[in-house]
């Protein structure tokens, strides 16, 4: 479970983030979407602890991201809007130096890099350089080391720019089995089709601002996300 | 035209932020500012006394031929291993390739902030000697404007040859598989090659009455710029002036049509990296410690690095050479020094060796910042490891583990091997230990505090972090003025102290510094950690 309460992070004048709070529980697909920079890649940056926050609180299963970091980013996994990962490793000793970090034992990386490898057509690339890898490689092999570790928190920048109709497909079957597991799953997107038919509920923000947050249902009402996201922007 | 000033004015603006395209408070550029004066007024003094001893036979312009030489030679020693990434190993040459501007275009934008910034390093040392120069001998007011024409295109022929060498060697590693360990060797050898050059230059060079104005009247008779300079700060000609200025353009337009020529094959052929196909998923899973795992990643960064490589392997393949010259070569070595009247009989300096020794391992430690550029050389994966269940303390100190593991290894043989040829003392052996492990400390983690500190994630290339970043000039400023004065405080010891406790002396003071540095560490340092992003 992630809670935000009251967020508000600021860059010189501009508001990034302006009181900010919501839940996003265990068990469910939560969509965050908005323009270009209304605030989405700061307010994840500010959940993985990568940037503090000036004000508020968020926490991760109960624990509080500034005061346990360590504890909190055990239960997550972050994948970054453009998959600059350790370009001069081998992608297999990437994803070992993921696990690694998270402390996962050999059995279960063993077990689930060979699982996730194999899903995203990955396994015949495992011993190349990363730097010869396309965008879209990247993003699977980025996908394959959150993934290996079993993060009960799945936090996720754009995760779909730049996989491919079939890695999309698998990406949303790993959504739905870590959310049956009780696992929690936040990202952004722009893709509002994508959001409107895997996510549970979904929050917008405009320049900063949660302007709407709930279930699908109650945010769409009779119109489509698309429309509902439009009317908002004006 | 506006799109060339464009250009540059983006270019500039990156990674070096000559131009900055907006205010950036926080980059404090006071300190590099500073250092650069400190060192340029230490240049000066020394640049002053040489100019009164030339004095002496009227020839101080001998002072502008000695220093010309001198930014010359460490412009070329600095650019062959960097002018290669620095021109074809660029983050936006899709980018520019993309925009309908010529190849020549792109090669000028790139040479031209190469150009810039070695231009302002060599002020560092040559406004200095032009200010010796002009308060020790009467000049005409035209050696003013021939002094700042000078120091606008005094870089262009060193930077024409480090140039041609750096498209000489990304064209032949391009062509192979293992283009890192190539670029490595090649670069080494060029830069070995060029300090034999200057060696056998030395050697034959009959020089006779006072040294260093011999050197300054050869170096003006061999190198046409020196000799330009000296002629028209003497005896001031317009027709000489217009020619200096027509040959260096011209060098730098020659420079650019070449590369120019070749670029586009060049940077095709270095950004292949072929795949390694392998159906077999049985990998060897090992499980490792959080800290292992991070050192192991930054000796991979650090191998597949070619610049950082390089740029710090010269302090250590010196010390290697220095302890083999030692061992191999010590009667041959005595007996000059005896030869050239040396104040110490034999028996003397054989005494003294473990402290030569002491000082050859802070000589290589203090010159070796390792940390300085591994922060900034993570990029936007910096992100992807502040995402993970890993302390900023502990990621600082993993980082400067690494580096204590690519120093220590041959600077603890070379003294062990020292130790055993010239049968050191029990504590001597324990004292020069001490310092092999404390002195790296010292300088890694001013390393690190000083990339947190300019810590830049978006620069153009690795090579812009290695060479080009304000940490880096910072921490080769530091790195010469310590070990000066690490060096005076060691030999200043042991003369009045006597050798085991002028090391004990060396060994509290650099254990003291660590200390004080691990507080900053620990406390700002790690606040400083958690500010950044990339």
């Amino acid at each position: 479970m992630i809670e935000i309460k009251n967020v508000t992070k600021t860059y010189g004048s501009k508001k990034a983030l302006n009181n900010v709070s919501f839940t996003v529980n265990s068990g469910e697909i939560f969509a965050f979407i908005g323009h270009n920079g209304a605030g989405k890649t700061t307010l994840i940056k500010s959940i993985c602890g990568i940037i503090d926050y000036d004000e508020g609180e968020i926490k991760i299963n109960k624990k509080s991201i500034k005061e346990d970091p360590i504890a909190c980013k055990k239960q997550m996994a972050y994948i970054p809007d453009d998959p600059e990962l350790y370009e001069d490793m081998k992608a297999i000793n990437f994803i070992n130096f993921v696990c690694d970090m998270y402390d996962t034992p050999s059995d279960i990386r063993e077990k689930n890099i060979a699982k996730y490898a194999k899903m995203f057509s990955m396994e015949n690339e495992l011993s190349s350089v990363i730097k010869s890898f396309s965008h879209g490689m990247k993003q699977k092999i980025a996908l394959i080391s959150a993934l290996a570790h079993e993060p009960k928190i799945l936090v996720m920048d754009e995760p779909f720019v730049g996989l491919d109709p079939k890695a999309i497909y698998d990406m949303k079957e790993v959504m739905h089995e870590i959310v049956k597991n009780s696992g929690t799953i936040f990202f952004s997107t722009h893709i509002l089709d994508m959001a409107e038919k895997l996510c549970t509920r979904v929050a917008i923000v405009k320049q900063g601002e949660i302007v709407k947050v709930g279930n699908m249902k109650k945010i769409r009402g009779d119109k489509s996300l698309e429309k509902v996201f439009l009317e908002l922007e004006k | 035209m506006s799109k060339l000033f464009s250009l540059i004015k983006a270019t500039m603006s990156e990674g070096m932020r000559i131009i900055p395209y907006k205010s950036r408070k926080n980059q404090s550029r006071l300190v590099p500012i500073g250092l650069a004066l400190l060192i340029s007024l230490t240049i000066f003094m020394s640049a002053y006394s040489t100019t009164m001893l030339l004095k002496e036979n009227g020839t101080q312009y001998a002072i502008l031929a000695l220093y010309v030489l001198f930014t010359t030679v460490l412009t070329i020693m600095e650019g062959v291993y960097k002018s290669g990434d620095l021109l074809f190993n660029c983050r936006d040459n899709d980018l520019l390739l993309a925009m309908p501007i010529k190849k020549s275009t792109i090669v000028f934008i790139r040479i031209l902030k190469f150009y810039v910034f070695e231009m302002l390093y060599n002020l560092i040392f040559l406004v200095p000697a032009i200010l010796a120069y002009a308060l020790n001998a009467e000049f005409h007011p035209s050696f003013i404007l021939v002094s700042l024409i000078m120091l606008l295109l005094l870089p262009a022929i060193p930077i024409a040859i480090s140039c041609i060498i750096g498209m000489i060697s990304s064209g032949i590693s391009a062509r192979f598989r293992q283009k890192s360990a190539l670029q490595v060797i090649i670069s080494l050898t060029s830069l070995i090659l060029i300090m034999i050059i200057i060696v056998a230059v030395n050697a034959v060079s009959d020089f006779d009455g006072n040294t260093m104005e011999a050197i300054g009247n050869k170096t003006a008779e061999l190198y046409y710029p020196a000799g330009a300079y000296v002629r028209l700060a003497t005896d001031f000609n317009w027709l000489e002036l217009i020619k200096f200025i027509l040959i260096n353009l011209a060098v730098i337009a020659v420079t650019v049509f070449i590369i120019g020529h070749f670029y586009f094959q060049i940077v095709t052929k270095i950004n292949v990296v072929k795949r390694k196909e392998k159906t077999n998923l049985n990998f060897k899973f090992t499980r490792l410690s959080q800290t292992r795992a991070m050192v192991k990643k930054e000796m991979v960064k650090y191998f597949s690095t070619p610049v950082l490589l390089t740029n710090t392997a010269v302090g250590l393949v010196i010390f290697v050479i220095a302890i083999g010259a030692l061992c191999f070569k010590y009667d041959d070595l005595v007996a000059s020094l005896i030869n050239e009247e040396f104040p110490l009989t034999a028996d003397e300096i054989r005494s003294f060796l473990p402290s030569v020794t002491f000082a050859l391992v802070t000589f290589t430690s203090l010159m070796t910042f390792i940390t300085t550029t591994t922060i900034s050389l993570e990029g936007k994966a910096f992100n992807l490891l502040k995402s993970m269940p890993i302390s900023g303390l502990k990621v600082i100190m993993t980082k400067i583990l690494a580096s204590m593991l690519l120093i220590t290894p041959i600077t603890a043989l070379g003294s062990i091997i020292m130790a055993i040829r010239f049968s050191f003392g029990f504590l001597e052996i324990i004292l020069l230990l001490i310092g092999v492990i404390a002195i790296p400390l010292v300088t890694e983690t001013i390393g690190i505090l000083i990339d947190l500190k300019y810590a830049n994630f978006n620069a153009e290339s690795d090579t812009e972090i290695v060479k080009q970043s304000p940490g880096v000039m910072i921490s080769s400023f530091l790195g010469l003025g310590s070990t000066i004065v690490s060096i005076s405080i060691l030999f200043a010891s042991v003369f009045f102290a006597g050798q085991i406790a002028g090391l004990a002396i060396m060994d509290g003071i650099f254990i003291i510094i660590f200390l004080f540095l691990y507080l900053a560490l620990a406390t700002r340092g790690e606040q400083k950690y958690l500010n950044l992003s990339a």
